[in-house]
């Protein structure tokens, strides 16, 4: 028995150098800040920069926005460089749900993933995932992305639509994230806009086995969030996160789960959303970009 | 088949012990909790619990918990019970609704669990599925009430002490509590103590923390919950 308790820490210990990539202690206790202060610092970051995350002008009533998650980039990038360069050809605006990376000292590799759409000028919007700030890496994030919670607004000839960005990495908006979404959404909701799109890291509702329970919000804020989204008619809340598509309607809106896009994955693969009158998206698979590029 | 056949005869042994021990008592529970998550902030909870040993065979726990976050729980928790030579196994077949007025919700919750219990010891794992539903959904629209697929529900708790101390302390980890079924990654760490100072009468403290994001996210601090309240026995 005390050697069993003695053998205890080496095999931890063992784990953790078994596998460098996964961040046991995140898991258990985050080691980036907490969400309300995450929160503050990106509020800081939209003050003093706000050209980071622009509201756009589009020139017609309909455009099309590209949706990638879950990149998960480690030491190859080619299903990232593959979605970037088919959005940065194809799409109005890009939304990229968060885990950009998988683990520690990647983000230069995703980075240069997105080189084609960094390139372009196409304008791209990014949240963060629970891999992209595991290991303490928050503040690698802030250095490329700034932020992770905040708005913008969508002009078309006849319409405007509003996008929210938020926070969910650590499973919850936190105290003041969800408070800024609650007057966030009370407010704007005088301004009559065309759809409203909600977009993070984290899903609502898992309703398929696909990969396993994947870990998602308490009961208590999926109550709450779900009937704050109803409340002020929130179109579409899209995320990743569970790595495999599904689609809930649920007091009318619509939780839409993206396929993951990473090397690893068998069946990677991204969304395309048109934004008109009506809003409409549909799956794409990136082994067929791969295959076309 | 002979492996079978002394299963059976043992099982068949075991309950006519069990015929043999009298019914336990009527058991009714009262708490005040106060609650803080970072979803309603600061909150208190009102909950009565009771338990009535149907036969030597079956018990039945049924609680209700009103909470000022505008949310209502009943649960109800029949058990059939399988005396063995040590401590005694259990199935757990637990119903819980709520009501989550102030989101205009139901959540139903159903668990069916296998458990075994002695002085020290109390663990117990099942199955669990859940249906969430808007008060007011609308069944000519697409919309959809929210079915989980089957996920592990679970419970370990040690005590320090023999259940018939007057006195114990518990240490718990499990994903459900008397109001509350959550999903397999979000576990509640719950500390107890219970003191008689009567036969009758007991004395119970119990402390909940509730995290979020484990396994499966950056982890992070959710909620917790301190309840006290009294058990007797009639």
């Amino acid at each position: 028995m005390k050697k069993t308790i003695m053998l205890l820490p080496i095999l931890l210990l063992a784990s953790c150098s078994l596998f460098p990539n996964l961040d046991l202690g995140g898991m258990f206790n985050g080691s980036s800040p907490r969400n309300d202060q995450r929160f503050e610092e990106s509020m800081a970051y939209n003050d003093s920069v706000p050209s980071r995350y622009p509201d756009l002008t589009m020139p017609n009533d309909e455009y099309t926005i590209y949706v990638g998650t879950d990149f998960h980039v480690d030491t190859t990038w080619r299903t990232t460089a593959a979605f970037a360069k088919e959005a940065a050809a194809k799409a109005d605006m890009v939304l990229l749900l968060g885990d950009m990376v998988n683990a520690q000292n990647n983000y230069p590799h995703f980075w240069e993933g997105i080189r084609a759409l960094r390139e372009s000028f196409v304008p791209w919007y990014a949240t963060a995932g629970n891999h992209d700030i595991y290991f303490g890496q928050w503040s690698v994030f802030k250095q490329y992305f700034g932020t992770s919670t905040y708005f913008f607004t969508v002009t078309t000839p006849s319409a405007r639509d509003l996008y929210i960005c938020l926070d969910s990495s650590d499973g919850t908006l936190g105290v003041k994230q969800l408070a800024w979404l609650r007057a966030l959404l009370a407010q704007k909701q005088e301004e009559g806009f065309r759809h409203t799109i909600v977009f993070t890291h984290t899903h609502m509702f898992k309703r398929d086995g696909s990969q396993g329970h994947t870990s998602n919000y308490v009961l208590e804020e999926t109550y709450e969030i779900t009937s704050l989204l109803s409340r002020y008619g929130v179109d579409w809340y899209v995320s990743g996160h569970d790595h495999s598509r599904e689609v809930t309607e649920y007091k009318g809106v619509k939780y839409i789960i993206v396929d993951a896009n990473n090397d690893a994955e068998p069946k990677p693969g991204y969304m395309m959303a048109a934004v008109g009158g009506t809003l409409a998206y549909r799956f794409g698979s990136t082994d067929e970009l791969l295959k076309k590029q | 088949m002979k492996k079978e056949l002394l299963l059976v005869l043992a099982l068949a042994g075991s309950l006519v012990v069990r015929a043999q021990t009298p019914v336990g008592p009527v058991t009714l529970k009262a708490y005040a909790e106060y609650s803080y998550n970072y979803t309603y902030g600061h909150f208190a909870n009102f909950d009565v619990l009771t338990r009535v040993p149907l036969n030597p065979y079956f018990e039945l726990d049924a609680g209700v918990q009103a909470s000022t976050a505008n949310i209502y729980t009943v649960s109800a928790d029949l058990r059939p019970k399988f005396p063995v030579p040590v401590g005694e196994m259990y199935l757990d077949t637990r119903l819980l609704y709520k009501a989550v007025v102030r989101d205009r919700m139901h959540d139903f919750a159903a668990s069916l669990g296998l458990g075994y219990r002695m002085d020290y010891v109390d663990v117990h794992v099942g199955l669990f599925t859940r249906l969430m539903s808007d008060f007011n959904r609308d069944w000519h629209s697409e919309d959809e009430m929210v079915t989980e697929p089957l996920g592990v529900i679970y419970n370990v708790e040690v005590f320090v002490r023999p259940q018939s101390s007057p006195w114990n302390l518990s240490m718990r980890i499990a994903n459900y509590d008397d109001f509350q079924i959550e999903r397999i990654w979000q576990p509640l760490f719950m500390l107890g103590g219970r003191y008689n100072p009567t036969e009758r009468l007991s004395v119970l403290l119990e402390a909940q923390c509730k995290p979020t994001g484990m396994f499966h996210l950056n982890a992070s601090f959710y909620g917790a919950t301190v309840r006290a309240g009294v058990a007797y026995n009639f």
